[in-house]
């Protein structure tokens, strides 16, 4: 452990927990990518996250966990669950396709991946999502998958799965000027009857397509790697810092659906059942990304954070500049 | 069958169609239902204004339709309104329309379940953001 490093995350101001890095080669990318997060270091962490660097093959059960697995060669996930009641409760994977093994023990949690390698650690980045979820959950509290942004404290969450425009429109947003916490996962926590978003990374994905429209806009940001499948660029955002926004108050939902056939985009309050297709939007993206637990429980908390908030519906331009430009008017319209 | 229209319970059900798979959940108990393929085309049928007698000329019109298709769909109305996902609605009449491609993998049996935990869902039907290259998950 001589090489370790210690980070320290703010959890959407609710937690703060710690990373432990045996790997010199992972703080550059933990720096990167949590930068907005990183807090000051606290005597008693509410979780902690060890990471290390490790072979993670069939030979890994037997070299780290100290059982004896027949390798079948079949390739799949080597799922380790203990028996509570009459249920299976899994606590620890151990992938080789991915490459990967993580294994949790209360409040402290273990993973090792094979390679610190940016573009190989890019593709590992929901280890921290995933990781964040469970820190997260609290009665008040959940890691959802979503975007927000806003204008003089007034917040609007972005409710939709992947292709939909969030996350176009988020950054744009941003880029012009829009107060910003995350265009994909945020913390949301309720206090008294007020929703709040705060961010966990810093780092934004995009298409080289997209790259080149927003090229002049983007000046403070900095590229790190392309994907693993290099598709889109990564970039490190924390450059515009004073666009960024935590604990950031939620005043409404919008529910965005691309419309090519427009010329500019719309936005007009939802019907009931488009309120019902956007939190479930929202609720089934954030428990398919996190490849998590979704109890009943769970589903009721998401949906009390936000039935209480009024949604729209905003059916997006091919031109995302006369989006923002929409969405600007419609956030200053706003009391 | 009798002839009788439905519309969504939105009093206590939230629905989205995406991909072609239906999914619901109930406001309340924040239980989830999960259709398959063929049980999505109907419901959104339903949902669009399509009468039961509409769904099933549709069904009909489809090629080696087996016997017991009607059988099937009224097992499965039967199933909506047992978990309250549908209510009647006001007589109307629009033209279904139902992908064979559907029909055909479902073997004309719709379904829609009840997952208590999301995760049964994910498992019985992984409907997520797979691709072929990165498997099960989606990259940040």
């Amino acid at each position: 452990m001589a090489d370790a490093q210690e980070f320290f995350i703010n959890v959407g101001g609710i937690r703060t927990v710690r990373v432990v890095s045996c790997n010199p080669q992972a703080a550059p990318m933990i720096r990167r990518q949590l930068a907005w997060s990183l807090a000051e270091p606290v005597p008693d962490p509410d979780a902690t996250l060890v990471l290390w660097k490790e072979k993670v093959d069939a030979s890994f059960h037997s070299r780290i966990l100290g059982i004896g697995v027949e390798d079948d060669g079949s390739g799949d996930n080597l799922i380790l669950a203990l028996r509570q009641g009459d249920g299976i409760k899994p606590f620890g994977e151990v992938s080789y396709e991915n490459r990967t093994a993580s294994l949790s023990d209360g409040d402290t949690s273990y993973c090792c991946v094979e390679s610190f390698e940016a573009e190989e650690w890019i593709k590992e980045g929901h280890l921290f999502v995933h990781w964040l979820y469970r820190v997260a959950d609290t009665p008040t509290s959940h890691l959802v998958h979503g975007a927000c942004i806003g204008l003089d404290g007034k917040g609007i969450l972005m409710c939709a799965r992947g292709q939909r425009g969030k996350s176009t429109l988020a950054v744009t947003a941003m880029l012009r000027g829009f107060e910003y916490v995350s265009d994909d996962y945020l913390i949301l926590e309720k206090r008294d009857e007020a929703l709040a978003a705060s961010p966990i990374y810093s780092i934004i994905t995009l298409s080289p397509r997209m790259y080149e429209t927003l090229y002049d806009d983007l000046d403070k940001a900095r590229f790190i790697c392309n994907n693993a499948r290099k598709d889109k660029y990564v970039f490190d955002i924390s450059g515009y810092g004073s666009a960024l926004r935590r604990e950031y108050p939620v005043k409404a939902c919008i529910f965005p659906e691309i419309d090519t056939s427009l010329s500019q985009a719309v936005i007009e309050p939802c019907s009931e059942v488009q309120k019902g297709r956007a939190i479930t939007h929202l609720v089934h993206s954030t428990v398919l990304q996190m490849q998590a637990q979704g109890d009943a429980g769970t589903v009721r908390k998401l949906i009390g954070m936000l039935q209480g908030l009024p949604f729209y519906s905003m059916r997006l331009c091919p031109d995302i500049y006369a989006n923002v430009e929409t969405l600007r008017k419609f956030l200053l319209s706003c009391r | 069958m009798e002839s009788k229209n439905y519309r969504l319970n939105e009093a206590k059900m939230f629905a989205d169609i995406t991909d072609g798979i239906a999914i619901i959940i109930n406001a309340s108990t924040g239980i989830y239902y999960g259709m398959n393929g063929y049980g999505t085309g109907i419901f959104d049928n339903l949902l669009a204004g399509s009468s039961t007698n509409d769904i099933l000329t549709a069904i009909k019109a489809l090629p080696d339709v087996p016997a017991n298709a009607e059988e099937h769909l009224s097992a499965f109305l039967e199933t909506l309104l047992g978990f309250e996902i549908i209510i009647p609605a006001p007589e109307s009449s629009r033209e279904a329309s139902l992908v064979l491609k559907d029909a055909v993998f479902d073997q004309f049996i719709p379904v829609c379940k009840e997952y208590k935990d999301v995760q049964e869902l994910l498992y019985a039907d992984p409907i997520h953001e797979v691709s072929e290259e990165e498997g099960w998950k989606p990259e940040k």
